[in-house]
Protein backbone atom coordinates (compact mmCIF):
# COMPACT_ATOMS: atom_id res chain seq x y z
CA UNK A 1 0.00 0.00 0.00
CA UNK A 2 2.59 2.57 1.05
CA UNK A 3 4.93 0.96 -2.31
CA UNK A 4 1.56 1.65 -4.17
CA UNK A 5 1.37 5.43 -2.67
CA UNK A 6 5.39 5.63 -3.53
CA UNK A 7 4.83 5.08 -7.45
CA UNK A 8 1.38 7.20 -7.19
CA UNK A 9 3.78 10.24 -5.97
CA UNK A 10 6.36 9.60 -8.45
CA UNK A 11 4.05 9.54 -11.43
CA UNK A 12 2.60 12.59 -10.30
CA UNK A 13 6.03 14.19 -10.11
CA UNK A 14 7.22 13.12 -13.18
CA UNK A 15 3.98 13.83 -15.09
CA UNK A 16 4.95 17.55 -13.59
CA UNK A 17 8.12 17.58 -14.99
CA UNK A 18 7.09 16.16 -18.18
CA UNK A 19 4.33 18.93 -18.29
CA UNK A 20 7.05 21.59 -17.32
CA UNK A 21 9.61 20.60 -20.07
CA UNK A 22 6.68 20.30 -22.56
CA UNK A 23 5.47 23.64 -21.52
CA UNK A 24 8.96 25.00 -21.74
CA UNK A 25 9.75 23.75 -25.09
CA UNK A 26 6.29 25.17 -26.62
CA UNK A 27 7.00 28.82 -25.24
CA UNK A 28 10.29 28.44 -26.86
CA UNK A 29 8.61 26.83 -30.16
CA UNK A 30 6.33 29.89 -29.52
CA UNK A 31 9.06 32.83 -29.45
CA UNK A 32 10.54 31.40 -32.14
CA UNK A 33 7.64 31.77 -34.58
CA UNK A 34 7.27 35.33 -33.24
CA UNK A 35 10.53 36.22 -33.79
CA UNK A 36 10.44 34.59 -37.18
CA UNK A 37 6.90 36.61 -37.88
CA UNK A 38 8.45 39.89 -36.15
CA UNK A 39 11.41 39.25 -38.88
CA UNK A 40 8.68 39.00 -41.80
CA UNK A 41 7.03 42.23 -40.71
CA UNK A 42 10.39 44.38 -40.37
CA UNK A 43 11.50 43.14 -44.39
CA UNK A 44 7.77 44.23 -45.46
CA UNK A 45 8.26 47.49 -43.86
CA UNK A 46 11.65 48.44 -45.06
CA UNK A 47 11.11 46.56 -48.76
CA UNK A 48 10.00 50.02 -50.01
CA UNK A 49 13.90 50.92 -49.34
CA UNK A 50 15.35 49.36 -52.58
CA UNK A 51 17.80 50.78 -54.89
CA UNK A 52 14.83 52.55 -56.50
CA UNK A 53 13.94 54.27 -53.55
CA UNK A 54 17.94 55.67 -53.70
CA UNK A 55 18.23 56.42 -56.80
CA UNK A 56 15.18 58.19 -56.45
CA UNK A 57 16.51 60.09 -54.09
CA UNK A 58 19.58 60.42 -55.28
CA UNK A 59 18.06 62.14 -58.24
CA UNK A 60 16.02 64.61 -55.84
CA UNK A 61 19.11 65.34 -54.64
CA UNK A 62 19.95 66.43 -58.09
CA UNK A 63 16.40 68.14 -59.04
CA UNK A 64 17.71 70.60 -55.85
CA UNK A 65 21.25 71.67 -56.84
CA UNK A 66 21.14 71.36 -60.55
CA UNK A 67 18.78 74.06 -61.13
CA UNK A 68 20.52 76.28 -58.83
CA UNK A 69 24.15 75.71 -60.19
CA UNK A 70 22.51 76.60 -63.70
CA UNK A 71 20.74 79.78 -62.56
CA UNK A 72 24.10 81.19 -60.96
CA UNK A 73 25.77 79.90 -64.03
CA UNK A 74 23.97 81.91 -66.37
CA UNK A 75 23.62 85.25 -64.15
CA UNK A 76 27.95 84.18 -63.72
CA UNK A 77 27.79 83.98 -67.64
CA UNK A 78 25.76 87.27 -68.40
CA UNK A 79 28.06 89.56 -66.17
CA UNK A 80 31.19 87.59 -67.91
CA UNK A 81 29.47 88.72 -71.55
CA UNK A 82 28.93 92.20 -70.92
CA UNK A 83 32.60 92.56 -68.86
CA UNK A 84 34.15 91.03 -72.07
CA UNK A 85 32.00 93.37 -74.39
CA UNK A 86 32.68 96.62 -72.47
CA UNK A 87 36.62 95.65 -72.60
CA UNK A 88 35.85 94.70 -76.54
CA UNK A 89 36.94 90.87 -75.57
CA UNK A 90 33.76 89.70 -76.73
CA UNK A 91 34.93 87.99 -80.17
CA UNK A 92 38.83 87.24 -78.68
CA UNK A 93 40.78 84.42 -77.55
CA UNK A 94 40.79 85.32 -74.42
CA UNK A 95 37.18 85.88 -73.73
CA UNK A 96 36.46 82.30 -75.19
CA UNK A 97 39.33 81.35 -72.98
CA UNK A 98 36.88 82.89 -69.86
CA UNK A 99 33.51 81.74 -71.30
CA UNK A 100 35.17 78.02 -71.52
CA UNK A 101 37.01 78.41 -68.39
CA UNK A 102 32.91 79.08 -66.51
CA UNK A 103 31.89 75.97 -68.33
CA UNK A 104 34.11 74.26 -67.22
CA UNK A 105 33.19 75.46 -63.06
CA UNK A 106 29.76 74.58 -63.83
CA UNK A 107 30.82 71.12 -65.17
CA UNK A 108 32.48 70.45 -62.12
CA UNK A 109 29.83 72.30 -59.82
CA UNK A 110 27.49 69.46 -61.91
CA UNK A 111 30.62 66.45 -60.74
CA UNK A 112 30.09 67.90 -57.45
CA UNK A 113 26.48 67.54 -57.00
CA UNK A 114 26.05 64.07 -58.47
CA UNK A 115 29.67 62.98 -56.42
CA UNK A 116 27.26 64.29 -52.87
CA UNK A 117 24.68 62.96 -54.14
CA UNK A 118 25.81 59.97 -54.43
CA UNK A 119 27.49 60.28 -50.83
CA UNK A 120 24.27 61.70 -49.17
CA UNK A 121 22.53 58.22 -50.42
CA UNK A 122 24.84 55.93 -49.33
CA UNK A 123 24.67 57.70 -46.05
CA UNK A 124 20.81 57.36 -46.01
CA UNK A 125 21.19 53.53 -47.00
CA UNK A 126 23.65 53.20 -43.78
CA UNK A 127 20.67 55.25 -41.96
CA UNK A 128 18.15 53.12 -42.95
CA UNK A 129 20.14 49.68 -42.38
CA UNK A 130 21.36 50.78 -38.84
CA UNK A 131 17.33 51.07 -38.27
CA UNK A 132 16.55 48.00 -39.49
CA UNK A 133 19.65 46.18 -37.83
CA UNK A 134 18.31 47.74 -34.76
CA UNK A 135 14.35 46.07 -35.11
CA UNK A 136 16.27 43.08 -35.71
CA UNK A 137 17.86 43.56 -31.90
CA UNK A 138 14.22 44.07 -30.49
CA UNK A 139 12.83 41.55 -32.40
CA UNK A 140 15.22 39.14 -30.80
CA UNK A 141 14.62 40.41 -27.19
CA UNK A 142 11.06 41.04 -27.71
CA UNK A 143 9.83 38.32 -29.34
CA UNK A 144 6.56 40.86 -30.52
CA UNK A 145 5.58 41.11 -33.73
CA UNK A 146 2.80 43.21 -33.00
CA UNK A 147 4.89 45.75 -31.23
CA UNK A 148 7.71 44.91 -33.92
CA UNK A 149 5.37 45.88 -36.70
CA UNK A 150 4.68 49.38 -35.00
CA UNK A 151 7.86 50.32 -34.67
CA UNK A 152 8.81 49.23 -37.95
CA UNK A 153 6.48 51.61 -39.65
CA UNK A 154 7.38 54.27 -37.23
CA UNK A 155 10.91 54.06 -38.44
CA UNK A 156 10.60 53.45 -41.95
CA UNK A 157 8.23 56.86 -41.70
CA UNK A 158 10.76 58.17 -39.50
CA UNK A 159 13.25 57.78 -42.01
CA UNK A 160 11.32 58.92 -44.84
CA UNK A 161 10.91 62.21 -43.68
CA UNK A 162 12.65 65.42 -45.46
CA UNK A 163 15.88 66.91 -44.57
CA UNK A 164 17.01 70.20 -44.59
CA UNK A 165 19.39 70.72 -47.65
CA UNK A 166 21.54 74.41 -47.71
CA UNK A 167 21.60 76.31 -51.19
CA UNK A 168 24.65 76.42 -53.23
CA UNK A 169 24.94 80.61 -52.84
CA UNK A 170 27.37 81.83 -55.35
CA UNK A 171 29.65 79.39 -56.55
CA UNK A 172 31.19 80.86 -59.87
CA UNK A 173 31.73 84.54 -58.39
CA UNK A 174 35.74 84.09 -58.54
CA UNK A 175 35.02 83.20 -62.55
CA UNK A 176 34.14 87.04 -62.59
CA UNK A 177 37.05 88.48 -60.36
CA UNK A 178 39.48 89.12 -63.72
CA UNK A 179 36.64 91.25 -65.12
CA UNK A 180 35.98 92.95 -61.30
CA UNK A 181 39.47 93.73 -60.66
CA UNK A 182 39.36 95.48 -64.15
CA UNK A 183 36.84 97.21 -63.21
CA UNK A 184 38.09 97.93 -59.85
CA UNK A 185 41.61 98.63 -61.32
CA UNK A 186 40.10 101.44 -63.55
CA UNK A 187 37.78 103.33 -60.78
CA UNK A 188 40.80 103.45 -58.79
CA UNK A 189 43.47 104.43 -61.67
CA UNK A 190 45.70 107.02 -60.89
CA UNK A 191 44.88 110.72 -61.51
CA UNK A 192 45.35 112.88 -64.04
CA UNK A 193 49.32 114.18 -64.61
CA UNK A 194 49.47 117.93 -63.17
CA UNK A 195 48.58 120.67 -66.18
CA UNK A 196 48.82 124.18 -66.77
CA UNK A 197 45.95 126.10 -66.64
CA UNK A 198 46.96 128.64 -68.82
CA UNK A 199 47.14 127.92 -72.42
CA UNK A 200 49.84 126.39 -74.12
CA UNK A 201 50.33 127.46 -77.92
CA UNK A 202 50.59 124.69 -80.24
CA UNK A 203 51.54 124.03 -83.23
CA UNK A 204 54.12 124.68 -85.91
CA UNK A 205 55.66 128.53 -86.19
CA UNK A 206 58.94 130.17 -86.07
CA UNK A 207 60.74 132.58 -83.88
CA UNK A 208 63.15 134.98 -84.13
CA UNK A 209 65.88 135.95 -81.89
CA UNK A 210 66.39 139.75 -81.88
CA UNK A 211 69.71 140.87 -81.17
CA UNK B 1 17.60 -32.21 14.96
CA UNK B 2 19.29 -29.52 14.64
CA UNK B 3 21.46 -28.49 17.77
CA UNK B 4 21.42 -24.47 18.95
CA UNK B 5 24.74 -23.95 17.47
CA UNK B 6 23.64 -25.06 13.82
CA UNK B 7 20.46 -23.52 14.21
CA UNK B 8 22.68 -20.06 15.10
CA UNK B 9 24.69 -20.56 11.96
CA UNK B 10 22.06 -21.20 9.92
CA UNK B 11 20.69 -18.38 10.91
CA UNK B 12 23.59 -15.90 10.56
CA UNK B 13 24.11 -17.29 6.98
CA UNK B 14 20.55 -17.02 5.51
CA UNK B 15 20.52 -13.63 7.59
CA UNK B 16 23.62 -12.37 5.96
CA UNK B 17 22.64 -13.84 2.40
CA UNK B 18 19.77 -12.17 2.94
CA UNK B 19 21.32 -8.70 3.45
CA UNK B 20 23.72 -9.35 1.01
CA UNK B 21 21.05 -10.22 -1.46
CA UNK B 22 19.15 -6.92 -0.45
CA UNK B 23 22.12 -4.52 -0.60
CA UNK B 24 22.52 -6.29 -4.22
CA UNK B 25 19.16 -5.57 -5.47
CA UNK B 26 19.04 -2.07 -3.60
CA UNK B 27 22.31 -1.15 -5.15
CA UNK B 28 20.85 -2.33 -8.54
CA UNK B 29 18.33 -0.53 -8.83
CA UNK B 30 19.88 2.38 -8.17
CA UNK B 31 22.53 1.64 -10.77
CA UNK B 32 19.03 1.11 -13.02
CA UNK B 33 17.66 4.30 -12.10
CA UNK B 34 20.94 5.94 -12.53
CA UNK B 35 20.90 4.49 -16.37
CA UNK B 36 17.53 6.01 -17.08
CA UNK B 37 18.37 9.18 -15.64
CA UNK B 38 21.78 9.14 -17.92
CA UNK B 39 19.66 7.56 -21.27
CA UNK B 40 16.77 10.58 -20.22
CA UNK B 41 19.53 13.50 -20.22
CA UNK B 42 21.05 11.88 -23.45
CA UNK B 43 17.71 11.75 -25.20
CA UNK B 44 17.08 15.25 -24.42
CA UNK B 45 20.82 16.69 -25.64
CA UNK B 46 20.56 14.41 -28.59
CA UNK B 47 17.25 16.19 -29.27
CA UNK B 48 18.54 19.48 -29.07
CA UNK B 49 21.54 19.07 -30.96
CA UNK B 50 19.16 17.94 -33.48
CA UNK B 51 17.37 21.33 -33.48
CA UNK B 52 20.22 23.34 -33.31
CA UNK B 53 22.24 20.95 -36.10
CA UNK B 54 19.59 22.82 -38.56
CA UNK B 55 19.69 25.89 -37.39
CA UNK B 56 23.74 25.41 -37.67
CA UNK B 57 23.64 24.41 -40.71
CA UNK B 58 21.06 27.91 -41.55
CA UNK B 59 24.11 30.08 -40.07
CA UNK B 60 26.73 28.28 -41.89
CA UNK B 61 24.93 28.70 -45.41
CA UNK B 62 24.14 32.44 -44.76
CA UNK B 63 28.05 32.81 -43.41
CA UNK B 64 29.11 30.52 -47.05
CA UNK B 65 27.23 32.77 -49.15
CA UNK B 66 28.68 36.10 -47.55
CA UNK B 67 32.46 34.20 -47.78
CA UNK B 68 31.90 33.74 -51.61
CA UNK B 69 30.40 37.09 -52.12
CA UNK B 70 33.59 38.53 -50.73
CA UNK B 71 35.90 35.97 -52.53
CA UNK B 72 38.80 38.04 -55.03
CA UNK B 73 36.60 37.49 -58.08
CA UNK B 74 33.83 38.54 -56.75
CA UNK B 75 35.03 41.04 -54.87
CA UNK B 76 36.91 42.16 -58.31
CA UNK B 77 33.72 42.65 -59.97
CA UNK B 78 32.16 44.68 -56.96
CA UNK B 79 34.72 46.92 -57.22
CA UNK B 80 34.36 47.66 -60.75
CA UNK B 81 30.33 47.41 -60.64
CA UNK B 82 30.60 50.42 -57.48
CA UNK B 83 33.28 52.50 -60.00
CA UNK B 84 31.27 52.23 -62.58
CA UNK B 85 27.97 53.11 -61.28
CA UNK B 86 29.40 56.10 -59.58
CA UNK B 87 31.33 57.01 -62.79
CA UNK B 88 28.57 57.01 -64.68
CA UNK B 89 26.28 58.94 -62.16
CA UNK B 90 29.06 62.01 -61.98
CA UNK B 91 29.84 61.50 -66.07
CA UNK B 92 26.29 61.65 -66.78
CA UNK B 93 25.56 64.81 -64.79
CA UNK B 94 28.00 67.18 -66.62
CA UNK B 95 25.51 69.12 -69.66
CA UNK B 96 26.47 68.79 -72.95
CA UNK B 97 28.62 72.60 -74.31
CA UNK B 98 25.83 74.65 -76.02
CA UNK B 99 27.88 77.08 -77.97
CA UNK B 100 25.23 78.81 -79.50
CA UNK B 101 24.53 80.15 -76.17
CA UNK B 102 27.40 82.25 -76.76
CA UNK B 103 26.55 86.14 -77.57
CA UNK B 104 28.52 86.60 -81.14
CA UNK B 105 27.13 89.36 -83.41
CA UNK B 106 26.18 87.99 -86.50
CA UNK B 107 29.41 89.27 -88.33
CA UNK B 108 31.65 87.56 -86.02
CA UNK B 109 34.28 85.49 -87.91
CA UNK B 110 33.60 81.42 -88.86
CA UNK B 111 37.09 80.77 -87.08
CA UNK B 112 36.00 83.09 -83.86
CA UNK B 113 32.82 80.76 -84.15
CA UNK B 114 34.54 77.50 -84.28
CA UNK B 115 37.22 78.07 -81.77
CA UNK B 116 34.96 78.96 -79.43
CA UNK B 117 32.95 75.87 -79.93
CA UNK B 118 36.22 74.13 -79.68
CA UNK B 119 36.54 75.58 -76.46
CA UNK B 120 33.80 74.54 -74.96
CA UNK B 121 34.12 71.24 -76.03
CA UNK B 122 37.48 71.03 -74.33
CA UNK B 123 36.10 72.55 -71.18
CA UNK B 124 33.21 69.45 -71.32
CA UNK B 125 35.67 66.92 -71.91
CA UNK B 126 38.36 67.73 -69.40
CA UNK B 127 35.44 68.14 -66.43
CA UNK B 128 34.09 64.28 -67.98
CA UNK B 129 37.82 63.51 -67.82
CA UNK B 130 37.50 65.02 -64.08
CA UNK B 131 34.77 62.98 -63.23
CA UNK B 132 35.59 59.71 -64.25
CA UNK B 133 39.01 60.17 -61.99
CA UNK B 134 36.79 61.80 -59.28
CA UNK B 135 34.42 58.17 -60.03
CA UNK B 136 37.49 55.94 -59.91
CA UNK B 137 38.23 57.06 -56.34
CA UNK B 138 34.63 56.94 -54.93
CA UNK B 139 34.37 53.55 -56.29
CA UNK B 140 36.82 52.25 -53.57
CA UNK B 141 34.65 53.51 -50.98
CA UNK B 142 31.56 52.54 -52.91
CA UNK B 143 32.68 48.79 -53.31
CA UNK B 144 33.87 48.65 -49.19
CA UNK B 145 30.43 50.37 -48.00
CA UNK B 146 28.69 47.84 -50.21
CA UNK B 147 30.47 45.01 -48.78
CA UNK B 148 29.87 46.73 -45.64
CA UNK B 149 25.82 46.39 -46.07
CA UNK B 150 26.10 42.86 -46.92
CA UNK B 151 28.08 41.69 -43.90
CA UNK B 152 25.72 43.86 -41.73
CA UNK B 153 23.14 41.76 -43.80
CA UNK B 154 24.56 38.23 -43.26
CA UNK B 155 25.23 39.39 -39.30
CA UNK B 156 21.49 40.45 -39.05
CA UNK B 157 20.45 36.97 -40.70
CA UNK B 158 22.51 35.24 -38.48
CA UNK B 159 21.64 36.68 -35.37
CA UNK B 160 17.87 34.78 -35.54
CA UNK B 161 19.15 31.31 -35.72
CA UNK B 162 22.10 32.33 -33.47
CA UNK B 163 19.17 33.10 -30.71
CA UNK B 164 17.52 29.92 -31.33
CA UNK B 165 20.35 28.15 -30.66
CA UNK B 166 21.40 29.84 -27.71
CA UNK B 167 18.13 29.51 -25.90
CA UNK B 168 17.63 25.76 -27.43
CA UNK B 169 20.98 25.81 -25.09
CA UNK B 170 20.11 27.33 -22.60
CA UNK B 171 17.00 24.91 -22.05
CA UNK B 172 19.19 21.70 -22.20
CA UNK B 173 20.00 21.70 -18.32
CA UNK B 174 15.99 22.67 -17.33
CA UNK B 175 14.77 20.17 -19.68
CA UNK B 176 17.54 17.60 -19.05
CA UNK B 177 16.43 17.77 -15.04
CA UNK B 178 12.52 17.52 -16.18
CA UNK B 179 13.24 14.35 -18.23
CA UNK B 180 15.96 13.14 -15.24
CA UNK B 181 12.99 13.79 -12.63
CA UNK B 182 10.42 11.18 -15.30
CA UNK B 183 12.86 8.43 -15.88
CA UNK B 184 13.45 8.08 -11.84
CA UNK B 185 11.66 5.10 -10.70
CA UNK B 186 11.53 4.66 -6.53
CA UNK B 187 12.93 1.65 -5.14
CA UNK B 188 11.06 -1.52 -4.36
CA UNK B 189 12.04 -1.54 -0.98
CA UNK B 190 12.25 -5.17 -1.27
CA UNK B 191 15.86 -4.86 -1.15
CA UNK B 192 15.74 -2.94 1.48
CA UNK B 193 13.71 -5.03 3.45
CA UNK B 194 15.72 -8.04 2.81
CA UNK B 195 19.11 -6.12 3.49
CA UNK B 196 17.14 -5.38 7.09
CA UNK B 197 15.73 -8.25 8.09
CA UNK B 198 18.95 -10.71 6.61
CA UNK B 199 20.84 -8.30 9.33
CA UNK B 200 18.53 -8.53 12.44
CA UNK B 201 18.30 -12.81 11.44
CA UNK B 202 22.28 -12.98 10.79
CA UNK B 203 22.47 -10.30 14.55
CA UNK B 204 19.74 -12.31 16.09
CA UNK B 205 21.73 -15.92 15.28
CA UNK B 206 25.23 -14.28 16.21
CA UNK B 207 23.75 -13.83 19.48
CA UNK B 208 21.98 -16.68 19.79
CA UNK B 209 25.14 -19.16 18.86
CA UNK B 210 27.02 -16.92 21.43
CA UNK B 211 24.48 -18.09 23.84
CA UNK B 212 24.46 -21.41 23.34
CA UNK B 213 28.42 -21.99 23.71
CA UNK B 214 28.55 -19.58 26.24
CA UNK B 215 31.30 -17.91 25.16
CA UNK B 216 29.47 -14.39 26.41
CA UNK B 217 31.25 -13.13 29.37
CA UNK B 218 29.71 -13.99 32.82
CA UNK B 219 28.47 -11.05 34.88
CA UNK B 220 31.21 -9.89 37.28
CA UNK B 221 34.38 -11.34 35.57
CA UNK B 222 37.04 -8.96 35.20
CA UNK B 223 37.68 -7.00 32.04
CA UNK B 224 40.21 -8.23 29.28
CA UNK B 225 43.37 -6.19 30.01
CA UNK B 226 46.87 -6.28 28.19
CA UNK B 227 47.62 -8.31 31.00
CA UNK B 228 45.14 -11.16 30.91
CA UNK B 229 44.40 -10.93 27.24
CA UNK B 230 44.48 -14.32 25.58
CA UNK B 231 46.92 -15.19 23.08
CA UNK B 232 45.58 -16.01 19.78
CA UNK B 233 44.94 -19.85 19.11
CA UNK B 234 44.37 -20.13 22.85
CA UNK B 235 41.03 -21.08 24.76
CA UNK B 236 40.21 -20.97 28.14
Amino acid sequence: MCMGGGDSAADKSAAQAKKASKEAKQTEKKRQKSVLEGQDRIEGAFAQYDDDYYGGFKQDYLDYYRPQIEREFTNTRGKLFTGLLERGMGESTVGAGKIADLQRRRDEEHTNAANQATDAANALRAKVENEKTNLYTLNLASADPQAINARAIGSATALAAPQAYSPIGQVFASALQPISYGVSAYNNRSPQPYQTPYRVASGSGSGKVVG
Amino acid sequence: MCTGLEIAAIASVLGSAAAAGGTYMSQQEASQNAQRAADARNRELQATLARTKKLGEESRNIYKQREQEIAPEAAQQSHEDATASRTATLEGAIPDSAPEAVPLSGSAPTVVKSEIAQKLLDATGEAKTQARALGKIGGYGDMWFNEGLSTNNADRRLSVPQNFIQNEMALLPFSQDFAEYGAYRPSSGVGEIMAGVGNVVASAGGAYGGKVTGKTPAAGAAPITQANRPLPGVYR
